[in-house]
């Protein structure tokens, strides 16, 4: 079985001349947990973008779930994305919704069943531990509960792979150590997670396999690596 | 789309309506405004139309009848007018019937009572057409249907030449009554003379038999009968014998100078036909009809005298038309004439066109604006519920998805704005028109205006369309770019 996500001999050079990824080549199998570590503009948030087809690589060829993206079509594009979960740094949650609303939200988006999403949401909100606060606003919340609800947007329709793009950069370590215990738990269910993050001490500790860029170019790629390990 | 995405679509539209309440309203004033304008340019456009229309309707054409047209062939031509495109209507006047109309338009109509027995005013068609449009076309098939008649009244008047010829005659007689009076009585005083000279100025071999073969009899009761006459009138009576003549000489004059001007004219415009020949032989056929029935020689003088008569009079109606009306006359035989007025009607059509294009170019700046103000308010909207398309986007919606609560939006504020418009025009359009009846009465008595259902059967679906489309277009395009994510 080929790989859930395979880039090969990527290279992104922006419209202003600006290097995004160089020659860059990777495969991460199906249900692994990825860090992709570097300093700003190294090519960590182009690799994601690329993922999520927002922008096209200048070469070379991506694969998600065994499908080729430069020859995807526009109107294809959500479907690609529902195969993606996102989390990002600074949350985006829907500050006039509900914590359940803002649930459903990715529900509605994709014009499942009320019945499905009146089953799945509690099911969702009680694996992040917010349950109990279905009703809150997202502003009367803490940036963890925050950030678990949007985890549980990006997870509840089961997602192949969930991208996270810095989840913990906003918050303090204890409640960035809660997020990685949930982002393992969700892991272990069978997600592929894919990481992007500054936090050496969370992939340190992690013991995950961490992907290093710098200048957009790959410069290690290591089981259980360490946030400084060089290959 | 499912059911439950729509409710949640018209749900999201409506939330999103109520949230940005002000600039709703400011988009929904805007397309009121623009359909008040529509409206307005529309019920004026739709009432000009139909005044035109009204009048087009009355731009018909008339065809005369020969006067020697048999209620057969009036018949035939009349189905032959009604085959014709673009013909709606065809009413048959008979000369009574025309007699009619004229006495009602005249001050004292017991003046024209006279002429019941001899109507001077020919039986006719009077066309209606389905557009002025059309006239030109129908006028020239008219045209070409005369040609037809014309060679079908030739060969009729060929076989029953004799009772027309009499026909015609007894017509003219009564229209030149003391010319023939004068006539007679020369007849009477010096007949002989009067022979030898009409025949000469005649020159025709029928008359020419007639001078020979002319009945003693009849000369002799004429005589008897006017004996009391010409003592009574003795030396008047001598110099009306002069006077008769150079009447005579005159009206030959005359005949000869018509005869060739209708050649001219005919040649000008039907030289197929060759009517010379054909009044000549018309003539010729009177001539001898008159000789074979003796008629006398005063008679055969007073036919050439009378149908030259008749000619001038046709004459003169034409003139008179013409001068009336500034329009084509075409004289024959069968259908005599044809009435129409394909300038007016090229105008009127001009006319009817410059309004329709006027309108629509009111209605397309008028629409470029609506949607550029639409397109603003509602790109407000959606700038302001960027985050949210952002995020949908991120979770895999589609396109439409993320569209439908705008274009709904817009939907919507395009029907109330233009619902609200519509039905105050409704309700005001009837006060308008009577108000217009109040204060001057006099247009409503030249024109008449379409009703409030005529006109709003079309205006109201024209214009919730426009405000809906309006609606949609402005949102969905103030949508695009926020869309590529």
């Amino acid at each position: 079985m080929s790989s859930m996500i395979s880039m090969q001999n990527v290279t992104k050079i922006y419209e202003n001349g600006a290097l995004g990824l160089k020659d860059f080549s990777i495969e991460i199998e199906k249900g692994e947990f990825v860090f992709v570590v570097g300093s700003s503009g190294s090519g960590k948030s182009t690799f994601i973008r690329t993922l999520l087809k927002e922008i096209e690589p200048t070469t070379g060829e991506v694969y998600i779930d065994s499908t080729q993206l430069s020859v995807l079509k526009r109107k294809k594009v959500p479907y690609l994305r529902r195969k993606i979960g996102c989390v990002f740094q600074d949350f985006r949650l829907l500050p006039s919704k509900t914590v359940y609303d803002n649930v459903a939200f990715a529900m509605q988006v994709i014009e499942a069943s009320n019945q499905s999403i009146r089953r799945s949401v509690p099911q969702t909100l009680s694996l992040v531990g917010l349950h109990k606060k279905a009703n809150a606003y997202p502003d009367q919340l803490s940036g963890g509960e925050e950030q678990r609800v949007a985890i549980a947007r990006a997870v509840i329709n089961k997602p192949p792979i969930l991208i996270a793009d810095e989840p913990t950069g906003n918050l303090d370590p204890d409640t960035a150590w809660e997020i990685m215990e949930l982002l393992k738990e969700i892991n272990s269910r069978g997600t592929t997670v894919v990481m992007a993050t500054h936090a050496k001490d969370i992939v340190n500790k992690m013991r995950k396999r961490v992907i290093h860029l710098d200048n957009g170019v790959l410069i290690s790629d290591v089981e259980e690596g360490g946030y400084n390990d060089e290959a | 789309m499912k059911l439950r995405t729509f409710k949640y679509h018209l749900g999201q539209s409506m939330k999103g309506m109520f949230k940005n309440g002000f600039m709703s309203l400011a988009a929904i004033a805007t397309v009121a405004a623009c359909s008040f304008i529509l409206i307005l340019s529309l019920c004026i456009c739709l009432n000009i139309d139909y005044m035109l229309e009204q009048i087009e309707k009355t731009i018909g054409i008339t065809v005369f009848l020969g006067s020697d047209v048999t209620d057969e062939m009036a018949e035939e031509i009349g189905e032959s007018i009604r085959a014709i495109d673009h013909v709606t209507e065809v009413v048959y006047k008979s000369a009574d019937d025309n007699l009619d109309d004229a006495m009602s338009t005249w001050e004292n109509p017991s003046i024209l009572e006279g002429l019941r027995d001899d109507n001077p005013i020919p039986a006719s068609y009077e066309i209606s057409l389905d557009g002025a449009k059309y006239q030109a076309d129908v006028v020239a098939t008219l045209k070409m249907l005369r040609v037809s008649v014309e060679t079908e009244l030739n060969s009729t008047a060929a076989a029953e030449e004799e009772d027309d010829g009499i026909e015609r005659i007894y017509l003219d007689e009564n229209g030149n009554e003391i010319t023939r009076k004068q006539a007679e009585e020369l007849g009477i005083v010096e007949p002989e003379t009067t022979e030898g000279e009409t025949a000469a100025e005649t020159q025709t071999a029928a008359q020419a038999q007639a001078e020979t073969s002319a009945p003693e009899a009849a000369t002799e009761t004429v005589t008897s009968g006017a004996q009391a006459d010409l003592e009574a009138e003795g030396e008047n009576a001598e110099a009306s014998v002069t006077e008769a003549q150079t009447a005579a000489a005159q009206t030959e004059a005359q005949t000869a100078a018509e005869a060739a001007t209708a050649e001219a004219e005919n040649e000008i415009i039907e030289p197929t036909t060759q009517p010379a020949t054909v009044s000549q032989e018309l003539l010729d056929t009177m001539n001898s009809a008159v000789a074979a029935t003796a008629g006398g020689n005063v008679q055969i003088d007073g036919s050439g005298y009378s149908s030259s008569e008749n000619d001038g009079g046709v004459a003169g109606t034409d003139q008179y038309d013409a001068s009336q009306y500034g329009i084509g006359e075409y004289e024959y035989k069968g259908i005599e004439k044809i009435r129409h007025a394909t300038e007016e009607a090229s105008y009127l059509v001009q006319i009817n066109t410059a309004v329709r294009i006027f309108s629509l170019i009111v209605v397309a700046i008028l629409c470029v604006i609506s949607i550029a103000i639409i397109m603003n308010t509602i790109r407000l909207t959606v700038v302001i519920r960027k985050n949210e398309i952002n995020i949908m986007k991120y979770v895999g919606a589609t396109d439409w998805f993320i569209r439908w609560p705008f274009v709904i939006e817009g939907m919507l504020i395009g029907f109330i704005g233009s619902v609200i418009p519509t039905l105050l025009c409704f309700f005001g359009y009837t006060e308008c028109i009577h108000l217009i009846g109040e204060k001057w009465p006099f247009i409503v008595n030249i024109v008449e205006f379409k009703s409030v259902m005529d006109i709003f059967i079309y205006v109201a679906p024209v214009t919730i369309i426009f405000g809906m489309l309006l609606g949609i277009i402005g949102s969905a395009s103030s949508m695009r770019k926020y869309l590529r994510v």
